[in-house]
């Protein structure tokens, strides 16, 4: 019968695995007005939607989002 | 050796737990509360792993042969446990051996104690972009009391009716009703948009009971659910590290329960719309699917990378970045981490872990190209918000300070989780550089190989 031999065992698989936890979190798409992410504050013509602040004003609003391609802020038309 | 391990009725069975003798201190023995737990159903790795449940809750997986001389150590003395491999295995494992496995692959798993009675100080482990600042919320015996209830929602007919509803839904949304009415009478509305912010923390809280319903539907049980901080962004997670013992289907149904709670989410916000006429729970419905979408991105530790994972059957992919890159040298060896992969696993993990680097790299640069702009604007932001705040704390407005004090908080979020991930890759770095300099100063220090003496042949034990 064939013998293990110290080398053998030494080389097999023995490891602890990560737990398993899944996560949910607003990590958000940066480009254009991505407010789905529905955290809302709002005081005034200020809102804030999760990592996005909105600032209305005039049927306009300016979105201040991270990591926005055009600096970090743009504006669109609101009604 | 895995036919051998597979023809065993105690390990051929896939992930049916097998409880221990009853405890009687001799050693090698695995420590009480140690289950096994059979192989792990559809890896993506050539010798399927086994694994086994420390009493820690954590899961260790080893190979056929390891697997098969644990499962031996339940109380017996040491020449019983080589007999046993021996006969188990069809090789001849001698007591010198099994004492060798016992002190240098199982003792610092946790599985078995040293030699002394000592026990390893057992922790989770700490890989790379995972969940941090842990803290738990909910504890396991309430998850698994929630879950009990909640795992109706997965009977097959249940789920068919709500997503097909949900499709009806949104076919009708975008074709003959639309979101605009909502989002005005949103932006209007202050109190409203505190009320959606509470509604969001609910929904995501929601999300994770359908993972811990999923993970108990299957038959593994699910653990606390917490709040942590993932990046930059809070974030709330369930561990379902049980759920390792389920096949592939349910390890996938865990991973994709929580989306399908967003779901029943935004069903019941169109459902609670069409009983009362009001608009704002359109936004709702069409909010939830769209958190929904983002959990499949499979780069990050969302629920589309745990699906990627368990589609290919490797289950820590993150770990094989480093490997699979460094296969792609021509002429290097290739790391065990990667040969120990089937070839079409490893064709999945190649193009996971090039795809990951690429988007990684980009959204680094993009942060640091952004981030001048970006602070910038979110200090004149936070003036704003702590105006408002005094504003409202003069005229006496709870709302209008409640919402300044939400957004001044959404604002300074992400920089102080910038700064904090900055210096943790800094310290990561750091201890990794420290590692490399002491290993070549021991390089340095050991005799060279023309110094040292002819290797014998490689020893045998027994």
């Amino acid at each position: 019968m064939q013998e293990i031999t110290v080398h053998q065992l030494d080389a097999e698989l023995a490891e602890q695995l990560p737990a398993r936890e899944l996560m949910n979190c607003c990590w958000g798409r940066q480009s254009g007005p991505s407010t789905y992410q529905t955290n809302v504050a709002s005081q005034g013509n200020t809102t804030q939607f999760g990592l996005v602040n909105v600032n209305a004003s005039n049927d306009q609003v300016n979105l201040l989002a991270f990591g926005n391609s055009n600096g970090g802020i743009s504006q669109f038309n609101g009604s | 050796m895995s036919s051998a391990l597979m023809t065993t009725p105690q390990a051929a069975t896939t992930a049916e737990e097998q409880p221990l003798r009853a405890p009687r201190r001799t050693w090698p023995q695995l420590l009480e509360g140690t289950a096994l737990l059979g192989r792990f159903a559809g890896s993506g790795l050539r010798e399927p792993p086994y694994l086994v449940r420390r009493h820690d809750g954590q899961i260790v997986q080893l190979s056929p042969l390891l697997y098969a001389i644990a499962s031996c150590m339940d109380g017996r003395q040491l020449p019983d446990i080589a007999t046993a491999a021996t006969d188990l295995l069809g090789l001849r494992v001698s007591p010198d051996l099994i004492a060798h496995a016992a002190t240098q692959k199982l003792a610092p798993l946790g599985l078995v104690a040293y030699p002394d009675g000592s026990e390893p100080r057992l922790e989770a482990l700490n890989p790379l972009l995972a969940l941090r600042f842990r803290a738990g919320i909910i504890p396991a015996g309430a998850v698994n009391a929630v879950a009990g209830v909640l795992r109706v929602l997965f009977v097959p007919g249940v789920m068919v009716a709500a997503l097909g509803a949900l499709l009806t839904c949104d076919v009708w949304l975008a074709t003959a009703h639309g979101i605009g009415a909502g989002v005005r009478t949103i932006i209007h509305s202050p109190t409203l948009g505190l009320a959606l912010f509470g509604l969001l923390i609910l929904s995501m809280a929601f999300h994770e009971c359908g993972h811990a319903a999923a993970c108990r539907y299957g038959g593994a049980r699910p653990g606390r659910i917490g709040v942590g901080i993932y990046l930059v962004f809070p974030a709330f997670y369930t561990d379902v590290t049980d759920s390792y013992r389920l096949s592939r289907g349910g390890r996938l149904r865990t991973d994709l329960g929580g989306v399908y709670f967003n779901a029943l989410v935004a069903l019941a916000a169109a459902g609670a719309y069409f009983a009362t006429g009001y608009e704002p729970l359109l936004v709702v419905t069409v909010t939830q699917q769209a958190l929904l979408v983002d959990q499949f991105v499979p780069w990050l530790r969302l629920d589309g990378y745990h699906i990627i994972s368990d589609l290919i059957g490797v289950s820590d992919l993150f770990a094989r970045i480093k490997p699979v890159v460094l296969s792609l040298v021509p002429g290097r060896p290739l790391d065990r981490r990667v040969a120990e992969l089937k070839p079409w696993a490893r064709a999945a993990v190649s193009i996971w872990v090039i795809s990951t680097v690429a988007v990684l790299t980009a959204a680094l640069a993009m942060i640091v190209v952004s981030a001048p702009g970006y602070l910038r604007q979110a200090w004149h932001s936070l003036m704003l918000q702590l105006h408002g705040v005094a504003l409202g704390v003069t005229t006496g407005n709870v709302i209008a300070v409640i919402a300044g004090v939400i957004g001044a908080f959404m604002l300074v979020l992400p920089v102080a989780g910038m700064t904090l991930t900055y210096l943790m890759l800094c310290r990561r770095m750091g201890a990794s550089l420290a590692t490399r300099s002491v290993r070549v100063d021991l390089t340095l220090a050991s005799p060279r190989p023309d110094d040292a003496p002819a290797p014998g042949p490689a020893p045998t034990v027994g």
